[in-house]
């Protein structure tokens, strides 16, 4: 410690400086800590049944200190079997797309790729469709056929485009070549459906496919934390291998990082945190396409602080465009899908007109 | 003898681009690659870094065979400057060189690897450049960097493919006197390809000419640009004279 001390007071001035830009990476992330934690706080908040912050603190409370606050029975299942699984739900579904979409820009060193870049949402909207249509398992089991036909979907279409990069060699090209046949034959087929379904199901698909929260449960959020918080650190450990791939296959190769390695283990993990994101929620666009770039805007591309960054920037903007979509017409609560496509066009033509450089 | 290639085949599509390339380059020794384009220079390269795996003969460094070398052991010995690299993504000159440290750091730099960062630095003179975006540098400068991050990485041996194509030739000449620093003063190999048949010789000890991914001439830079293998391997007509005994090439019509 003080052998560091002494060897950190011959710093220079660049490295002086150069510190100073990584405090600053660190104090944003924690930033958007903060500010995740009172959008929820916000959120439990509102919603069509006004419940009183006060009776929100009591339930809470009661469910997790034991505590015997005056609480009517009503507001704690409000809030505990509505409002915070949404929320949770939310926060990390937001961050899970997030996630996906900062690893797919970095693997395929484009600024316009996004989870979806691999055919996966069509995919998973198909498989969605598939089990709303073609009536895949008894009406009870309906929903559980969804989510497991859009998860299957998802990853089928991930591992074919991930199988013929191994047979080419795994260049962003090919890669996004093939994304977008998968990406095609999966909407044409789910047009296909469509067009032999019958009007109610053809709604349902049509929801599905906008995304929306309100299947939420404690479950789910178990299920899709699990994976978000398990594929994390290991996209924080190759962090600086992104790096180097953003710069081009060949400096990475002498930097000694396995281009080809790193680029096809990143795809499968970000398909599979994708994957078990939209199977409960839908395909909710542009998420995974923003909150890398904003994130970028303000603190760079190093993937170190990129990933975490643009983890809570996904899921603020999930969460806070929920709430939204809960409030403004309420008691009418809108899929939040769409009000995330809103969000995307005017953060694109900000960030086009503002930034005069080509890329973010 | 530090590097050695003996005897290297490589095919692409069926089409053989190198065939049967054997050179050496001492310690500290400037080694220049010339010949038209498609001639190989670029995939001689690759081979030695060992991104492509020649189908025949070996790559070896102080002996020891490329192949049977682990990819992070050998970056810490082989550093390469690519010629065009470009990203679309932001990132800092100080991030952009601390890249180079990427075959010695665990996850997160410490010390040491800033201490190296910063003295290269202020040896290419670019302090002033350290938080600035790479992507607005001009060629020069973005060169330097490259070179910045190769020099960090600590190695034995620099390859460079045309470090001074694209640049103005104030810029060049620096280009070319920085690593010519490197081979002088920290008995860095360098193998570099390049276009520029007068620049070369000034700062190489040895060329060596490939023509259609064969060494059609290697030696000293008097040994190798001869109007003769100009007109053989280019097929250019060219005069060349002496000037500061540097081989000099004026040419005449192709």
């Amino acid at each position: 410690m003080l052998a560091e001390m002494r060897e950190s007071k011959k710093e220079t001035k660049t490295q002086r400086l150069y510190s100073q830009t990584i405090r600053r990476k660190l104090i944003f992330v924690f930033f958007l800590l903060v500010l995740l934690g009172v959008i929820a706080v916000v959120a439990v908040n509102v919603g069509s049944v006004p419940l009183g912050a006060e009776n929100i603190l009591f339930s809470i409370c009661n469910r997790i200190f034991f505590t015997s606050f005056p609480c009517r029975e009503l507001t704690s299942t409000i809030v505990w079997e509505l409002r915070l699984p949404r929320i949770f739900m939310a926060i990390v579904v937001g961050a899970g797309l997030a996630m996906g979409g900062s690893a797919l820009q970095g693997i395929l060193k484009n600024p316009l790729a996004s989870p979806y870049t691999l055919g996966i949402a069509s995919a998973a909207g198909f498989g969605a469709s598939l089990a709303i249509i073609a009536g895949f398992g008894l009406l009870g089991q309906q929903n559980l056929w969804i989510v497991a036909n859009a998860f299957i979907f998802a990853l089928f279409s991930s591992s074919v485009v991930l199988g013929l990069a191994r047979v080419r060699k795994a260049t962003p090209e090919s890669l996004i070549l093939a994304g977008v046949a998968m990406m095609f034959l999966f909407s044409a087929m789910t047009s296909l459906l469509q067009y032999m379904g019958t009007e109610e199901q053809v709604t349902a698909v049509v929801f599905w496919l906008l995304g929306n929260l309100s299947k939420a449960t404690w479950l789910r959020v178990g299920i899709v934390s699990v994976i978000v918080l398990g594929v994390f650190p290991l996209f924080m450990r190759y962090a600086w291998d992104f790096n180097a791939l953003t710069i081009g296959d060949e400096t990475a190769e002498s930097l000694g990082v396995n281009a080809v390695k790193i680029r096809l283990v990143g795809l499968a993990l970000a398909s599979l945190v994708t994957a078990s994101a939209i199977c409960f929620v839908g395909t909710i666009g542009f998420i995974g396409l923003v909150s890398p770039h904003i994130s970028r805007m303000i603190i760079g591309g190093d993937h170190r602080f990129l990933f975490p960054a643009s983890c809570l920037i996904g899921a603020i903007l999930l969460l806070a465009a929920d709430t939204a979509a809960r409030t403004i017409l309420s008691p009418l609560i809108l899929p939040v899908g769409i009000l995330t496509s809103f969000l995307g066009v005017p953060l694109f033509l900000y960030l086009i007109i503002r930034r005069r450089k080509e890329y973010w | 003898m530090k590097l050695r290639i003996e005897g290297i085949n490589f095919r692409y599509n069926s089409r053989l681009v190198l065939k049967n390339v054997s050179l050496e380059v001492g310690e500290g020794e400037i080694m220049t690659l010339i010949g038209p384009n498609g001639s190989g220079k670029t995939t001689l390269l690759r081979c030695i870094m060992g991104t492509v795996t020649p189908e025949r003969g070996n790559v070896l460094i102080t002996g020891r065979q490329i192949s049977k070398i682990k990819k992070k052991d050998l970056a810490r010995c082989i550093a390469y400057v690519s010629q065009n690299e470009s990203t679309n993504f932001p990132v800092t000159v100080f991030d952009a060189i601390l890249m180079g440290r990427k075959p010695y750091l665990s996850w997160n730099p410490g010390s040491r690897d800033f201490k190296i960062v910063c003295e290269v630095l202020q040896t290419l003179s670019l302090e002033e450049l350290a938080l600035r975006d790479l992507n607005e540098l001009s060629g020069g400068e973005k060169q330097k960097v490259l070179i910045a991050r190769a020099i960090v990485q600590e190695p034995e041996i620099i390859l460079l493919d045309e470090p001074t194509s694209n640049l103005d030739l104030k810029h060049q000449l620096e280009v070319l006197e920085t690593i010519k620093g490197l081979a002088r003063e920290r008995k860095i190999s360098v193998i570099m390809a390049m276009h520029d048949l007068n620049l070369a010789p000034r700062y190489s000890d040895k060329i060596a000419m490939l023509k259609s991914g064969e060494v059609f001439s290697v030696g000293t830079p008097h040994q190798v640009i001869t109007s003769e293998n100009i007109k053989e391997v280019y097929g250019v007509e060219a005069t060349v004279y002496n000037h500061h005994d540097a081989p000099y090439v004026v040419a005449g019509k192709a």
